[in-house]
């Protein structure tokens, strides 16, 4: 179909590295240790949680992030941030590197750089109310001299994600799932940061507050040029809201490209699945669905021991020899590179590029 | 409300009030529901409208502070005021929870199988290994890979999605008649959630237990409830069967919910959440509590907060049948939707874009 060979040639990568973004990962790669059994439990092995992953994100992009559970998500999200520290590769912040600075050196980085949590219950200190939860940072960088202006804007946060004044002096176990995850949400805006990391921060929402959130989120990029990494399993939600998105299996970015041609036209075999997937909010359309759906087959390999090869042969329908033999590497779909994926024999090439 | 004697569950005017530094919380008022045997009941509604709330009470599961009142009948045994012994016997064996926050329930320094197995043992005369057994194949039933190994590490090895599984597992060990699940499939990506959900209509089927299934996915709902209960403002607005509720929205605000839902076709433009706040459940408004956001409100509707009225007109076959549909709304001018298009209902309250 496109002639992978010349574009993969002029730009290496290309989707998923360009030169200039604000965010630039490349070949991150993180591990865990598993232990054994025993008083000692000594490390036995490592999970390969994170592997060699590359990955841009512009000034006001949001790169959307989809895949299975465990395929490893949250800790690339965490990585980038340095809140696991990464085995090897390199992330680059507007021109610095971040892999490698001590704790100290990343602080005042912090306020650039944010996070919501996956766990709104386990991230939010039961301590204290949540006008201080939602303070702190405000307090950690100094954003305000005086306490009326912080009071203020602890307000206008509380107000953007749909909290009252009534809530302020409550703390976090006295809320319900969702306002715990707007809690979240408000805490990683309080800055004003540049870059935010949004692990699943909508999942918890009822559609219509999570398209209240959706909004506000969109309009502050708007506004202010905020970068997302939008991680989450909703794939509605994800085209929604990403400029690109990246598909990840096992460890690794299989496929990256522009959200409307990964979604209209998903090269990997295991993006297909995970489409074909989503479920209906119509219950006649839902109940036909799940009668046709495709469910993969096999178990998730362990990401300690993951297959050779492409990580997905086990599971695949086309898979070949070649995928055990060979790692398939990320290639071009399309002759302007802004789509890649890394599969031998990708959907929709019935005669693919050798 | 259906009354049956032959339910399973028989919630009936429960309330449960919150003391705060600005008032008492009403957060759950005059919520009355039954659950037959081997029925699934979908309960969606607004974040904070009380869904979790009214379902911890059923085993008792709220903290300290909250005052419930009301009916809750579990086959027939009365339980609020029930000895905490009757409660701690029926949890975890004839009444499972599935919670939102899968961190909450699980103890970080136990292994996951040695919880389930524990979990197990707790409710029947097994040797340790049976336990262990067990919890291996609980395991593998939600899908978590290699549950041998697994069974052996601890929570926080766990990936968000695989600790949501083991707490299925932990759930469906000891074979419960009632699963109360509030958003157990929230961390999951739709490959794993499909597979959850069959997991938990497999047990649901094998046992006959009957399943409570919080959600916001409506998908999830549309394809597993029979009924479904749309929550708002602490109180039940709307409910019936799944397709009536789904298909012939009574009340606006599920109209409302139904319209927020990006298309899984939409890439970009704006969502279209309801515009307005939820009410304060500090100070409630006297009438309808979705008044202040209602498109069709009229003044009546500020004076007394309506009741939950048939509205079960269904299609042609269903009103001539003599079985009604059991489709409630609390909205006073159910007829108005019933009549027209429910479509464009809030397109008159939005910003042209
Ligand atoms: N602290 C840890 N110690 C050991 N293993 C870990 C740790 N954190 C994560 N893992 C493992 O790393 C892999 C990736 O986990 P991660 O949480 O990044 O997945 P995810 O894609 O975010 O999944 P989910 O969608 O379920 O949240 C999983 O196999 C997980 O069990
Ligand atoms: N301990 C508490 N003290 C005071 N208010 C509380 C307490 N627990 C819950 N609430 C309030 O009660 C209301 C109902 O909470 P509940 O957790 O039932 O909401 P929910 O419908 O489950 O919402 P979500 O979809 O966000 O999980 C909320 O507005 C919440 O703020
Ligand atoms: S009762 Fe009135 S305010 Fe409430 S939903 Fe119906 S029309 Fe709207
Ligand atoms: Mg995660
Ligand atoms: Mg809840």
């Amino acid at each position: 179909m496109s002639a992978p060979s010349t574009e993969a040639g002029a730009a290496p990568g290309a989707g998923g590295e360009r030169d200039g973004a604000l965010l630039q990962v490349r070949d991150l790669t993180t591990t865990f240790p598993v232990r054994g059994q025993g008083v000692l439990r000594r490390v036995v092995g490592r999970v390969q949680a994170v592997t060699e992953v590359s990955l841009d994100v512009d000034a006001g992009e949001t790169l959307g992030v989809v895949g299975e559970s465990g395929c490893g998500k949250s800790t690339t999200g965490r990585s980038i941030l340095q809140l696991i520290r990464p085995d090897s590769g390199s992330v680059r912040y507007d021109g610095r590197e971040l892999v490698g600075l001590s704790a100290k050196e990343m602080r005042p980085l912090r306020r650039e750089l944010s996070m919501v949590f996956q766990d709104p219950f386990g991230s939010l200190d039961p301590r204290l109310p949540v006008s201080e939860l939602i303070a702190e940072p405000l307090r950690i960088h100094q954003v305000y001299s005086s306490e009326s202006d912080l009071r203020d804007r602890v307000d206008e946060l509380l107000g953007l994600v749909g909290l009252k004044s009534e809530h302020r002096n409550r703390y976090s176990h006295e809320f319900s799932g969702g306002q715990r995850q707007r809690i979240g949400i408000a805490r990683a805006l309080a800055a004003n940061p540049r870059v935010v990391v949004l692990d699943e921060p909508v999942s918890a929402l009822d559609v219509s507050v999570q398209a209240g959130v959706v909004n506000l989120l969109e309009d502050l990029q708007e506004r202010l040029g905020l970068s997302y990494l939008f991680i989450a399993h909703d794939l509605s939600v994800v085209r929604h809201i990403s400029d690109r998105v990246a598909v990840m299996y096992l460890g690794k970015v299989v496929e990256l490209g522009d959200a409307v041609s990964v979604y209209e036209n998903p090269r990997h075999p295991y993006t297909q699945a995970l489409l074909s997937a989503v479920p209906l909010p119509d219950p006649a359309a839902e109940r036909r669905r799940r009668k046709s759906r495709v469910v993969l087959t096999g178990d998730i390999p362990s990401p300690a021991n993951p297959p050779s090869g492409c990580r997905f042969r086990t599971r695949c329908p086309k898979a070949q020899q070649r995928c055990a033999d060979e790692v398939p590497v990320l290639r071009a779909s399309d002759v302007a590179g802004t789509h890649t994926f890394a599969c031998h024999f990708p959907m929709g090439d019935a005669d693919s590029a050798a | 409300m259906t009354g049956t004697s032959g339910a399973l569950l028989e919630v009936d005017g429960l309330s449960v009030t919150f003391p705060s530094e600005d008032g008492e919380v009403h957060a759950v008022r005059d919520v009355s529901f039954a659950v037959e045997p081997g029925e699934v009941l979908g309960v969606v509604g607004e974040s904070g409208s009380g869904k979790s709330v009214s379902l911890m009470a059923v085993p008792r599961l709220l903290p300290g502070s909250a005052r419930v009142t009301g009916s809750i009948r579990f086959d027939g045994t009365e339980l609020v005021g029930a000895k905490p012994e009757t409660l701690r016997g029926l949890r975890g064996s004839e009444m499972a929870m599935i919670f939102q926050d899968p961190m909450s329930s699980m103890n970080p320094v136990h292994t996951v199988g040695r919880q389930i197995a524990e979990a197990r043992r707790a409710h029947a005369s097994v040797s340790k290994d049976e336990a262990w057994r067990d919890a291996v194949a609980a395991l593998a039933l939600v899908d978590i890979p290699q549950p041998e190994t697994r069974a052996k590490q601890y929570p926080h090895e766990f990936s968000g999605g695989m600790r949501q599984r083991a707490m299925i597992a932990m759930a469906m060990v000891n074979k419960p008649r009632l699963i109360i699940a509030d958003e157990p499939t929230t961390a999951l990506d739709v490959t794993v959630q499909a597979q959850v959900l069959e997991v938990l209509d497999q047990a649901r089927v094998e046992s006959g237990a009957s399943l409570v299934l919080v959600s916001h996915d409506l998908g999830v709902v549309a394809g597993t409830a029979d009924r479904v209960q749309v929550m708002y403002g602490g109180t039940i607005v709307e409910t019936g069967p799944t397709e009536e509720v789904f298909e012939r929205p009574r009340m606006p605000y599920t109209v409302g919910l139904l319209s927020s839902l990006p298309a899984v076709d939409q890439i970009g433009g704006r969502l279209h959440p309801i515009p307005g706040a939820p009410p304060s459940l500090v100070s409630l408004p006297p009438g309808c509590s979705f008044a202040p956001r209602c498109p069709i409100v009229e003044d009546a509707c500020r004076e007394a907060e309506p009741e939950l009225v048939e509205v079960g007109t269904g299609d042609a076959a269903q009103r001539s049948s003599t079985i009604g549909t059991d489709h409630l709304s609390r909205c006073r001018r159910w007829d108005v939707l019933a009549e027209g298009s429910t479509e464009n209902l809030f397109s008159r309250t939005e910003v042209p874009a």
